[in-house]
């Protein structure tokens, strides 16, 4: 069968964007109270920590392309809240260095009888080709204790708003 | 078929033509319409049943606005109005009843009198009939200080002519005139985050009139007893009526207490609320209806807390 050689071309790049895509690292500017103890290009993830325990968790997945923010937002609404039983404080809009736009939850919950505070910001990477490739959600999670939480939330906060 | 045949055709003329052509199928037709009618009038006749019992429960946590879909209903249907219950109180026992008053929990409370005249209750389902409900309320409310919350809240429902008839640890149940039931849930989402919300309306219209229309018939009863023991000669006559008088008045006092006590829940909406600081226990893993979603399964405090 004959391919055109523009074609051909145009399908490697295609192929060749999403492979370099796939292996950006991600990442977060954090002060130096956290820790970064692991940072897995291959799994598109990093994990931070504080001496205090707060936990810092960037991760990418993958998911059905064609949903866009609303979609998600309801969706993690309704399994956060709904059927985990978190309680929503805030919820907001955010944007990160590049201008995407993404959502904010700001939680709590009690865990084994100790009650947490949890940061969710997801974003959006839509995929360039739907039919062959998954979307990329970015998530940025953020955990402490109730008490320790407020101390590093803006400096998560300040990094989230300069990923790229 | 024929109906088919009939829908399609494209005058009446030709409609008329194929019932003329099958008169065996006419008969099936007309059976058919009649059924058929005989379920859409079914259909309207269930129609506009009025709710004698509507509840909303609600778990919540966001919304900071408040209100929901149970405000609107509220809105909609017969407002909370404490003044307006008490005229339709006032109708349905006989107009000068209410003169009596008793006070009940420290508030004053109106008290259905003994008629001068027969009391002419009016239908419960008659639609000029102005509907006679409790409304109550239990949240469970967020906040970074229970006891400064508990005090305001408290101080409100003060202000607004209630009053406080309960509170354990940091539970609190006050008493608040209907009219300001909408307004005092208001408040609620304003003091911190509203974890959980069931609000309840009884209606208590019937149940009141026919409360009503007992008492005033065994008033009646006792009146005409009165008077018979009065014309009595014979002891043992007098006995049986005397006897006769004490049930009836038993049974007044009773009806009375209940007619009491139904005024006082009509005027005053019941509001319970747990001010909670921290958040509730999530709920277990296996008891959660997740999301088909994997990476939203794959986020979480759960998650962050085991798998980090």
């Amino acid at each position: 069968m004959f391919i055109p050689a523009k074609l051909r071309i145009a399908c490697a790049l295609v192929v060749a964007t999403q492979a370099l895509a796939g292996c950006a690292t991600v990442s977060i500017d954090l002060p130096s109270d956290f820790l970064v103890l692991e940072r897995d290009a291959e799994a598109r993830e990093l994990r931070a920590a504080t001496a205090d325990e707060a936990r810092v968790w960037v991760r990418e997945h993958d998911a059905p392309p064609g949903a866009e923010l609303p979609f998600w937002r309801k969706a993690l609404m309704r399994d956060l809240v709904d059927a985990r039983g978190y309680t929503v404080l805030e919820e907001h809009d955010v944007k990160d260095a590049t201008g995407r736009e993404g959502v904010e939850l700001l939680c709590e919950a009690t865990l084994g009888g100790v009650p947490h505070r949890y940061l969710l910001a997801v974003f959006v990477l839509p995929t360039a080709f739907p039919t062959f490739f998954d979307d990329t959600i970015r998530t940025v999670e953020y955990a402490a204790e109730k008490d320790v939480f407020e101390t590093h939330l803006a400096a998560v906060r300040a990094g989230i708003k300069a990923m790229r | 078929m024929l109906l088919a045949r009939l829908q399609l055709s494209p005058s009446p003329r030709i409609a008329r033509r194929a019932i003329t052509r099958a008169p065996w199928t006419n008969v099936a037709t007309l059976a058919l319409l009649v059924g058929t009618s005989g379920c859409a009038s079914m259909a309207s006749d269930f129609a506009p049943m009025p709710r004698a019992y509507e509840s909303e429960n609600e778990m919540m946590p966001r919304e900071p606005g408040g209100g929901g879909m149970f405000a609107g209903a509220m809105r909609s249907s017969a407002a909370p109005k404490s003044a307006r219950r008490m005229a339709v109180m006032a109708d349905a026992v006989g107009g000068e009843s209410l003169a009596d008053e008793d006070v009940m929990d420290g508030a004053s409370v109106p008290v259905a009198a003994e008629p001068a005249e027969p009391a002419t209750p009016a239908e419960p389902s008659s639609p000029g009939t102005k509907r006679l409900i409790i409304y109550t309320a239990n949240y469970r409310v967020q906040v970074a200080d229970t006891t400064n919350a508990i005090d305001t809240f408290v101080a409100e429902v003060e202000a607004l002519g209630g009053f406080m008839s309960q509170r354990q640890n940091a539970q609190v149940t006050v008493r608040v005139p209907a009219a300001s039931f909408d307004a005092m849930l208001a408040r609620l989402p304003q003091m911190g985050t509203i974890l959980s919300r069931q609000v309840q309306s009884l209606d208590v219209t019937a149940d009141f009139l026919d409360v009503q229309l007992r008492l005033d018939t065994a008033l009646k009863s006792r009146a005409r007893l009165a008077a018979l023991l009065e014309r009595a000669e014979k002891m043992e006559d007098i006995l049986r009526i005397e006897a006769e008088v004490r049930r009836l008045t038993e049974e007044i006092e009773v009806m009375k207490g209940r007619l009491r006590l139904l005024s006082d829940q009509i005027a005053f909406s019941t509001i319970t609320v747990d001010f909670m600081k921290d958040a509730p226990e999530v709920t277990p893993l296996n008891q959660q209806r997740r999301s088909r979603f994997g990476w939203i399964r794959r986020v979480g405090l759960e998650r962050i807390l085991s798998d980090f």
